[in-house]
């Protein structure tokens, strides 16, 4: 099931989640986790750009580091699928590979 | 060892040298696989394609890569396009490759190890 890409850097700071939205292709999953979690926030500056990536690719946020930032599972981009630390393996064994944007 | 050469594996390389480690030690896990007879594919993106550029502290290593039998090389054509780096001036000749196919060669691998 196509090919996995997590992202650990906050948007605000670093290129990973915007080249890794430019170079995935259609049908791949986005797995937020850490700092990239700050994207996910529905009122923010990033959640027009997912919003229209969830077009093309299934969006999840690990929930615990989303929590662990301030925001709750109300404050999630409509769309995302939250996902808990068994979420998370889950997803790397569904998806034929994995490939973490640091 | 047939197993690991039977998986396609893709490094992908995106930070400048000069800063960390990181770049290098990427660029060493590569040699090992190639020395296990599952030589790599590299992609320099982002600020990563400066480690193609000469004068730093690790361009010995970038031009070995094909020597290590590390051939297929590619490069983000947009980063370059962006930090104004011509492409005459790389160390290796990396192929260039736009945005859908490396799409398409990040969604072919079996294995890949990002940075």
């Amino acid at each position: 099931m196509a090919l996995l890409h997590i992202v650990n850097r906050s948007p605000f700071e670093h290129s990973a989640l915007p080249s890794c939205l430019r170079l995935a292709k259609r049908g791949s999953g986005i797995l937020l986790i850490e700092d990239a979690t700050l994207a996910a926030s529905a009122a923010g500056e990033w959640a027009e750009r997912l919003s229209a990536a969830m077009v093309e690719h299934p969006l999840y946020v690990l929930l615990s580091d989303f929590r662990a930032r301030g925001f709750g599972e109300a404050q999630l981009i409509a769309g995302a699928t939250a996902v808990d630390d068994a979420g998370f393996v889950a997803l790397v064994c569904e998806y034929d590979a994995s490939l973490s944007w640091r | 060892m047939s197993d690991s050469s039977d998986k396609s594996l893709l490094i992908l390389c995106r930070r400048a040298p000069g800063g960390s480690a990181q770049p290098r030690e990427l660029l060493d896990i590569a040699l090992t696989a190639a020395a296990f007879d599952c030589a790599p594919q590299l992609l320099f993106a982002d600020d990563g394609v400066c480690q193609l550029l000469p004068g730093h502290d690790f361009t010995g290593l970038i031009e070995a890569l094909p020597v290590y039998g590390i051939e297929r090389v590619f490069v983000d054509a947009q980063a370059l396009a962006r930090r104004g780096i011509d492409p005459a001036r790389l160390l290796l000749p990396a192929t260039p490759l736009d945005a859908a196919e490396i799409a398409d060669l990040l969604d072919a691998q079996q294995l890949l190890l990002g940075g």
